[in-house]
C-alpha cells in the first residue's frame, strides 16, 4: 500500500526530503519506521516523534492505505 | 477552523488593535495577554539574529484549535485568542501572542498560563535559529 512519509525541521534538512510516497507491505508503524530508518540512517542518531494523520502516537498501530506518517523533530514553538 | 498560524513577525500594532476591538465586550472584566519574543542568544560565541519558524501546518491548525476548546471547557472564558509566527521572526520581535478574556482575572490568567505551557508541549512548530554569519542551529523547547 502507500503510505505517505513526511519530514519536518531538522529532520527534513538531514534526509534531504520533505515529503515521500512510499509503497510498502509495512502493515504496523513499527515496521514502517524500520524501513524509512534503514532508507535515511542518519535518522538513527536524531530525536523524532511519530504523527500519524496527524495525530502523535506511542504505540505500534495498524496503517491503513494512504496513511501520512510524520516525523517530527523536537517542537520549538512558543 | 480560527486559523492560529500567523505569517511574520507579529506587531506590537496588531496587538493595541486587538485590545481595542475588545473594549465594545463590556462584560469582560480582565485580560490577559503573554507575548513571547525572539531572545537573541548567544552560543558559541555566536549572536542568534532571527529564528526562522516553519510547522507541520495541517497538525498545528489542528492542536491549536485542540487547545483553544480545551481552553474553553476548562476556564470561564468569554474570548481567546492565539497568534504563532511562522516565518523569520528576528531578534527581538514577537512570535507568540496569546490573549485571553474573562469576566475576572483569575480566569483569564489560569486560562493564559495554561495556553501558553499547551503550546509549547503539543504544537508542531520548530525553529531555526540563524546566527550572525548565516549559519543555523534547531532550536529544542527547555
Amino acid at each position: 500500500m502507500n503510505i505517505t512519509i513526511l519530514f519536518f525541521g531538522m529532520l527534513a534538512e538531514e534526509t534531504r526530503t520533505s515529503v515521500l510516497e512510499l509503497n510498502t507491505a509495512s502493515l504496523k508503524l513499527r515496521d514502517l519506521e524500520n524501513e524509512v530508518l534503514n532508507l535515511f540512517p542518519v535518522l538513527k542518531k536524531l530525536t523524532y516523534g511519530i504523527a500519524v494523520n496527524e495525530i502523535i502516537v506511542q504505540s505500534n498501530v495498524k496503517l491503513s492505505p494512504g496513511s501520512k506518517v510524520a516525523f517530527l523533530p523536537p517542537f520549538a514553538g512558543g | 477552523m480560527k486559523k492560529s498560524l500567523y505569517a511574520g513577525a507579529i506587531s506590537p500594532q496588531k496587538i493595541a488593535d486587538s485590545i481595542a476591538h475588545h473594549q465594545v465586550k463590556t462584560n469582560i472584566g480582565a485580560h490577559d495577554i503573554f507575548l513571547g519574543q525572539v531572545r537573541a542568544d548567544e552560543i558559541a560565541e555566536k549572536k542568534v539574529v532571527a529564528i526562522d519558524y516553519s510547522c507541520y501546518e495541517e497538525m498545528a491548525e489542528k492542536v491549536f484549535h485542540e487547545i483553544r476548546e480545551a481552553a474553553f471547557e476548562k476556564f470561564d472564558l468569554t474570548c481567546l485568542h492565539i497568534y504563532h509566527s511562522i516565518g523569520i521572526v528576528k531578534a527581538g520581535e514577537l512570535c507568540l501572542f496569546v490573549f485571553t478574556s474573562s469576566r475576572h482575572r483569575k480566569m483569564a490568567m489560569d486560562a493564559c498560563r495554561f495556553i501558553v505551557e499547551e503550546i509549547k508541549l503539543k504544537a508542531p512548530v520548530f525553529g531555526k535559529e540563524v546566527f550572525e554569519d548565516m549559519t543555523h542551529q534547531w532550536k529544542v523547547n527547555s
